[in-house]
């Protein structure tokens, strides 16, 4: 069953002579529960995907149905209550909150949506990505690998159908970038999330059931990696 | 340096918004130091200029020959010399300076050996010295050792003063520096990872921060000029200078002064600043790896405070606002205290100005209890044809014809004066103070506190006893005046027969231009007692500490009047005028009829109203000074709140931004910003409503250790400041809103992800 679909979507930047199309009328679909990995060049449009794909970013034209549902037909509103509901963002760099220490960061979204945060998931929560004895501690107070596990704590409490992941391991030693890995095809075997993530690591993308790779907007190999 | 100067003219031409921003804040920056130095320079200049007008000259030779006067004015430190001939051949030299004296009395006598002025050394007569020096001339043009020392004196008052605004206006320019430069950090960071020294770096923003002073502190002048030139206007519109000069003075008194030389530091100190600014946040961004530069990272956080009052009232969004705000606790203090500092500053000097203005009026004895003042007139009555007892005294006539008129409200007349009495058991008191009234005057004296109507005074033939009590005047005594010297009329034959006798007590005077003969004699009186008050001492304190023996007028005109018109009396009459609009032909109406009284409307002493006039034009001009200096405290903090609070937006804009990428609606956000600008205001509010009271309360303690019983009876409100307070608390808070909501809507008009990348 087609759990995020992707129809002739197109984003371009700038008009006239200086226009550079960075989706290029991209269509596929992902089933619920694949961990997929999109790969290629720089440039390639893969950032600007993911961005579209967690209704950050509008697309030029085209469709994304996430669960049955046009994500770009919403207003603004709407749009911020789909991100906090149905997708788990994970960056590069983390991007948590200063203020917040590590537990709050995690329950961020959902406290947002103004909803008490289930005490004994988050118990489950930190138990899993480690973090029981670093949950009072601030993104300052902690190191790299620790940081990414709040983000993807973040991404992963509200139980969202998607998770996206911007290079989730692209700041992160061997060490790391193993452990969060498997912290993520943990999940993803668990609560048969759908995951997209970026990489420009062929390791992590071989770890993923299916590689996408881009090159100019435009989708150039789809492969299952047999997983 | 070319590269830096390069990049620095680039940098201010590329990001337009935020190089307008940064002129605008040195422009106000330098505008309100050029403002109190323009309105210092003004304020001296016009008291320099009454000086002269008063005695146009820094000394008067009264008489010296022409030729002295001629070499005086060779004299190198003087500036010029002006002569009027006198009648006995000699000249009246008016000498002004135009160097430094040191000690004008020993140039003096330096001159007096030099040139052989006898009238210099001749013992001091105030009738016959020739030497005049205007000392305060002299002062004012800074030409005495006296005059250099109160130009210190004065220089620090107006230093510290600054000092408040100058220190303030440092954060204007401060955070306008911050804020351009907080986007390009990143560039910077570039900058540095391609090579370029800490220093260029330092020298790209100090670059620019002389490029954007070229403009800001030129503007600044003017517009500070401006401002003081609006003000100065807006002061003289209160009537301030017509109410102490008159029209010929004006022109040469009022004018606006300005200081080059204090322009200059204006623009010393403007220049200064943005130059510490430039370096300061050149510094700052030095400090910072080029990596953390280069990947925007927000700033971090090592502590937060876990005692969250807001997350009680605001849930998750409190929680957060209270954090980002105490992210930078030296920010979010400065920015607390500006602001703390402003509304103290405004609600308690509001409060002094009230109880001053208060203060003048009642010393002007204005009826206070409406919100209407009442002006009155107030002279004495030349009776001294009471001593012909052909011509009984004529103003109850004046009076019921000033009635008539109808410009009154109420006309008190009263005849005073201190006996020394004594009871039928031969007790004596001194000093008992003897007052016929009228029954506007008994109504005013006895207010609701009267035993007995004025009606009823007369009735009984007056004689009654307040602040006597039964132990020094029984009810039943009899008081009785004695050793009393009076005066009755005598013959012009009389006078003269007695004029050789050395024992005799006789005197005249001239009344209407006929010679009145006297003689004192001795004559007791017996007064009768009708009654007895004590007046409560809350109510007048001054008449509640005065014996008084009260009768009525009718028995003045019945009679007594020719038993004390001993001179020494005080006789009055003060004429309530119905309201201000009357005062002008009242005032022509009483000249007209100024044959029987004393009546000069140009002396103060008998015009409250002229006083009242100045007191009431001195107010208006102290509150256009209190309201302008209180909207440059007010435009300060304002401006540092707005600029601290669009800089903490702009910093934290890849962090906003991440917040709506996991979900955080607009709505939420702002939400979130509005809590962020609450908290500053709150605490400031809350701050300054303790200040304040905690002010007010030390002054009224204050005042009732010096024991300053006008004031005490009507001293602070204590609700007014704080709803004064919180008022200003509600402007700064709508300025934070907008502070925070512009650039919150600028960046919302780029897209997410370019906000989450931090793309410039």
């Amino acid at each position: 069953m087609e759990f995020l679909t992707i129809e002739h979507l197109r984003k371009t930047y700038g008009k006239g002579e200086t226009e550079v199309r960075a989706i290029n009328d991209l269509s596929f679909s992902v089933p619920k529960g694949q961990m997929c990995a999109i790969i290629g060049p720089s440039g390639s449009g893969k950032s600007t995907l993911l961005h579209i794909l967690g209704g950050v970013d509008r697309p030029t034209s085209g469709k994304i149905w996430v669960d049955g549902e046009d994500v770009y037909a919403k207003n603004q509103k709407d749009l911020a209550v789909f991100r906090r509901r149905k997708v788990g963002l994970i960056y590069q760099f983390y991007n948590l909150i200063p203020v917040l220490n590590a537990e709050e960061n995690i329950t961020l979204p959902t406290v947002m949506d103004g909803r008490q945060p289930d005490k004994e998931r988050l118990e489950q929560m930190l138990d899993l990505l480690g973090l029981k004895k670093r949950r009072d501690h601030l993104p300052s107070q902690m190191s790299g690998g620790q940081q990414q596990r709040v983000s993807i704590g973040r991404a992963l409490f509200t139980s969202p159908a998607v998770i996206l992941g911007d290079e989730p391991t692209g700041n992160l030693d061997s060490k790391n970038t193993a452990e969060i890995l498997a912290l993520l095809r943990e999940s993803n075997k668990k609560f048969e999330q759908t995951m997209v993530i970026i990489t420009h690591d062929d390791d992590v993308a071989a770890q993923c059931d299916r590689i996408i790779t881009l090159s100019d907007g435009k989708l150039i190999k789809d492969e299952m990696t047999g997983l | 340096m070319r590269f830096e100067r390069t990049l620095g003219m680039r940098y201010v031409r590329a990001q337009k918004r935020h190089s307008v921003l940064t002129v605008c804040s040195i422009m106000i920056a330098v505008a309100l130091i050029t403002m109190i130095c323009t309105v210092y320079t003004t304020y001296q200049g016009i008291t320099r200029a009454a000086i002269y007008n008063e005695a146009p000259y820094h000394m008067l030779f009264e008489h010296i020959t022409a030729e002295q006067a001629a070499e005086i004015g060779r004299l190198d430190e003087v500036e010029s010399v002006e002569t009027e001939p006198n009648e006995n051949g000699t000249v009246k030299a008016m000498v002004l300076f135009c160097q430094y004296l040191d000690n004008e009395y020993i140039w003096a006598y330096n001159l007096q050996q030099k040139m052989d002025l006898d009238c210099l050394i001749k013992p001091y007569d105030p009738q016959t010295f020739d030497l005049i020096v205007n000392t305060k001339l002299l002062e004012a043009d800074n030409l005495c050792l006296h005059g250099r020392a109160k130009l210190v004196q004065n220089l620090a008052i107006l230093l510290v003063c600054l000092l408040f605004f100058v220190m303030a206006l440092r954060m204007v320019i401060d955070t306008a520096f911050e804020i351009s430069s907080k986007e390009r950090e990143k560039q910077f960071g570039i900058l540095q990872s391609l090579g370029a020294e800490p220093r260029q770096i330092v020298r790209i923003l100090s670059t620019e921060g002389l490029i954007l002073s070229v403009f800001g502190i030129p503007l600044g002048l003017l517009l500070g000029v401006l401002l003081s030139y609006l003000t100065y206007r807006l002061v003289l519109t209160t009537g301030i200078a017509q109410a102490f000069y008159s029209a010929g003075d004006i022109d040469k008194v009022i004018s606006f002064h300005i200081n080059p030389l204090l322009l200059g530091l204006s623009a010393a100190v403007g220049l200064v600043w943005v130059f510490f600014s430039a370096y300061g946040t050149g510094m700052r961004i030095i400090k910072k790896p080029p990596l953390e530069a280069i990947t925007a990272r927000a700033e971090t956080v090592d502590k937060v405070s876990r005692f969250n009052p807001l997350a009680a009232f605001f849930g998750w969004k409190g929680k957060l606002a209270s954090r980002n705000a105490k992210r930078n606790p030296k920010r979010f203090f400065v920015t607390v205290v500006s602001l703390t500092v402003s509304l103290t500053m405004f609600a308690a000097l509001s409060s002094y100005m009230g109880i001053f203005k208060q203060s003048l009026l009642q010393s002007m004895q204005m009826d206070e209890t409406t919100e209407e003042i009442i002006p009155y007139f107030t002279f004495a009555l030349n009776d001294g044809g009471v001593l012909n007892e052909d011509n009984p005294p004529r103003f109850p006539e004046l009076i019921k014809q000033m009635r008539d008129t109808g410009y009154f409200s109420r006309i008190e007349n009263s005849n005073n004066q201190f006996v020394t009495i004594t009871c039928a058991d031969q007790s004596q008191h001194e000093n008992v103070h003897l007052t016929y009234v009228n029954e506007d005057s008994y109504h005013s004296l006895l207010g609701d506190q009267q035993p007995f109507s004025y009606e009823e005074l007369v009735k009984r033939g007056g004689g009654l006893l307040v602040n006597i009590s039964e132990d020094e005047i029984p009810a039943d005594a009899k008081t009785i005046c004695f050793e009393e010297e009076y005066l009755s009329q005598i013959s012009e034959a009389e006078y003269e027969s007695k004029e050789s006798d050395k024992e005799s007590k006789i005197g005249f005077l001239t009344h209407n231009g006929e010679t009145l003969y006297y003689e004192r004699t001795p004559q007791d009186y017996e007064f009768p007692v009708c009654g007895r008050c004590m007046l409560d001492n809350s109510e007048d304190e001054l008449n509640s500490e005065v014996s008084m023996i009260v009768m009525p007028e009718e028995r003045w005109i019945g009679g007594d009047c020719y038993l004390f018109s001993n001179l020494q009396r005080d006789s009055y009459i003060a004429a309530f005028l119905k309201d201000e609009t009357v005062y002008e032909p009242a005032l022509q109406w009483l000249k007209a009829h100024s044959t029987d009284y004393l009546f000069d409307s140009e002396n103060d002493a008998e015009n409250p109203y002229r006083v009242y006039i100045k007191m009431q034009s001195t107010v208006s001009a102290i509150n256009i000074g209190f309201t302008a200096m209180m909207i440059m405290i007010g435009l300060i903090a304002i401006v540092n709140m707005v600029n601290i609070i669009s800089t903490g937006i702009l910093n934290r804009k890849r962090e906003l931004a991440a917040m709506q990428c996991v979900g955080m609606t607009r709505g939420q956000m702002y939400g979130m910003t509005v809590i962020e600008c609450l908290q500053f205001t709150l605490w400031a509010a809350v701050a300054a409503s303790v200040l304040t009271l905690l002010l007010l309360f030390l002054t009224t303690h204050l005042l009732n250790i010096v024991d300053l019983s006008e004031m005490k009876s009507k001293l602070f409100s204590w609700t007014e400041p704080l709803i004064k307070i919180w008022g200003g608390g509600i402007i700064a808070f709508l300025f934070a809103i907008l502070a925070s909501f512009l650039p919150l809507h600028q960046m919302q008009k780029e897209p997410l992800v370019e906000q989450i990348r931090n793309v410039e």
